[in-house]
């Protein structure tokens, strides 16, 4: 007997053929790593986060390793969303994956003209990043301020018909209000986390090693405080939990999957290894054939607490 | 993209560098000022991979020359022969796409080298050498430890060490007069290429080092700052370079 095991979840009214997306800022626009397997296989696409206008970006250098992490300083560098929407997401549109904008605003009203630029395109989602470390206006400055959120999630809300997700941050305030707050406000699902605050100095130089001296720590060792968070939040809220920290693997997805999150996302593991979402998809489809669990479904929130 | 080699050796040439040599597949094809960036570690200490210049490469075989700095190439000092490497590559643009043989004919063309800045220097040696163009070599590092003379006897050499120990004694830069029919192309610290861009030339091409996350122009980690007009902007040491046309760049 062959049991057909479904993989699919459901974000919003975003229905994701898989639990896994590529995480903002790992991805690129997605086309970089076309040569690396067919983009259609992914759950859905996270963009670069994308402002209204260009952004530069931090000065180098941008980037310092740390124990079994990473620090960015990057800045949000990128090139607009006019720019994606004539240049690269014509070349997304032939991959049967659901592309979510990353979006990112200096102001309120940033974020909402940027939103409806976007509900006249193919774009399947929107993803706010209302806690990104490495800006001096807007990022985190909204990350704690509620009345901000509101007014951000509320406006677009009002025209914007597909599904919107909001990216937390581990790094002010507190984690759980702030997702109520969001499901309150009309969000369609939460995810998190972001990047977390961190810095680090040359000795020899004793001046900070990043030009923007702080910057946001990823990987594997941001993963237990990330998957905290997702347990938390996921018992509090109703709409979909994303779970994003540190994913290297199939088991790491698990364990997010299993604390509540319905999804995941993958993000500095794209930069080791290129293949990582896509062995993370098959993995999966594995570890449940191998359990006999016949839907990803049962495995969100299974966490057994005696 | 993605490929996979086996050690063939990775010998210690002094204390702190390295002379590796990777087999790879017929098919593999790189260009010199293209690097690889390598797996050095399966555990999550160091996380990321490595970049290395490309120091040689014929039919079959990758040859890097590296310096241990830090946990990565200690990690990579550490590998055996048949050890498998994991590496994504080869990446970036080459100086071959600056090189422009009707154009250069006239010209003196002069490469330069400091530190290890002379791998990525070293395979465009080889190349120019294979095509019979005439070249001349500067090649400067800090003292004779650092000067690996054996693989520069094919080539006209000059070698500067800063403290004298090897040819001369000085900086590599300030034995360099270049003229309007002088082409450097040149690879090594920061100081050093700003220093070549004040010396006079007809065209300065320099391939560039950088901090990098992913090599896949996707972190916008390894950026340097281009010239446009009165503005700037960053561009990808991984992907618009390693190699730029010296005079675009902004060396703080």
């Amino acid at each position: 007997m062959t049991n057909k095991i479904n993989i699919q979840v459901k974000i919003g009214k975003l229905i994701l053929k898989n639990p896994v997306m590529t995480a903002s800022g790992t991805f690129g626009y997605g086309l970089e790593f076309e040569k690396f397997f067919d983009l259609g296989k992914l759950g859905a696409i996270i963009t670069k986060g994308l402002s209204l206008n260009p952004v530069k970006g931090n000065p180098p250098q941008r980037i310092v390793e740390t124990p079994a992490g990473m620090l960015n300083a990057i800045g949000l560098q990128n090139i607009g969303i006019k720019n994606f929407i004539s240049e690269k997401l014509p070349l997304l549109k032939k991959y049967k994956t659901p592309i979510i904008v990353n979006v990112y605003g200096r102001k309120v009203d940033e974020y909402i003209e940027v939103a409806d630029i976007l509900n006249d395109t193919d774009v399947a989602g929107i993803e706010l990043n209302i806690s990104c470390p490495n800006v001096k206006r807007g990022g985190l400055q909204f990350a704690a301020d509620k009345k901000a959120v509101e007014k951000i999630i509320n406006r677009i809300r009002k025209k914007y018909k597909k599904t919107i997700i909001v990216k937390l941050s581990p790094n002010t305030g507190n984690i759980e209000d702030m997702a109520i707050h969001c499901e309150r406000c009309g969000a369609d699902a939460v995810s998190l986390i972001n990047t977390i605050v961190g810095m680090a100095i040359d000795i020899k130089t004793k001046k900070p090693v990043l030009a923007n001296v702080f910057g946001g720590l990823s990987g594997p060792a941001i993963k237990p405080i990330a998957l905290a968070a997702v347990f938390k939040v996921s018992k509090k809220v109703k709409i979909p939990v994303i779970g994003v920290g540190g994913i290297m693997n199939y088991k790491d997805a698990l364990e997010f999957m299993m604390a509540g999150a319905t999804a995941v996302q993958i993000g500095t593991a794209n930069f080791i290894d290129p293949l990582t979402c896509v062995k993370v998809i098959k993995d999966l489809q594995y570890y449940l054939k191998e359990n006999k669990i016949y839907d990803i479904n049962k495995i969100i929130g299974a966490i057994k607490l005696e | 993209m993605l490929n996979q080699g086996k050690v063939v050796f990775n010998r210690k040439l002094n204390n702190t560098i390295y002379y590796l040599r990777i087999k790879v597949p017929i098919s593999f094809k790189a260009q010199p000022g293209q690097f690889i960036n390598i797996k050095v570690s399966d555990d999550y200490v160091p996380l990321l991979r490595r970049p290395f210049s490309i120091f040689n490469h014929e039919r079959g075989f990758i040859d890097i020359l590296y310096k241990v700095v830090g946990n990565g190439t200690k990690k990579l000092s550490n590998k055996k022969r048949e050890d498998i490497l994991d590496f994504i590559g080869p990446v970036g643009n080459s100086y071959v796409d600056f090189f422009y043989e009707d154009e250069f004919k006239e010209k003196n063309i002069y490469l330069v080298a400091g530190g290890t800045g002379f791998a990525s220097i070293h395979f465009f040696a080889r190349w120019l050498l294979r095509k019979k163009i005439k070249f001349k070599l500067f090649y400067g590092a800090k003292n004779k430890k650092e000067i690996f003379q054996r693989f520069c006897k094919n080539f006209d050499v000059l070698i500067a060490t800063d403290d004298g120990s090897c040819g001369k004694k000085g900086l590599i830069t300030s034995f360099i007069n270049g003229d309007k029919d002088t082409i450097i192309f040149c690879c090594g610290p920061q100081t050093m290429l700003k220093t070549i861009q004040s010396i006079k030339a007809y065209k300065k091409i320099a391939s560039f080092e950088s901090y990098m996350g992913c090599a896949n122009g996707v972190c916008l980690s390894c950026v340097i700052k281009i010239n446009k007009g009165k503005e700037f902007d960053y561009a990808r040491v991984c992907k618009e370079g390693t190699v730029f046309d010296l005079d675009d760049v902004i060396i703080i």
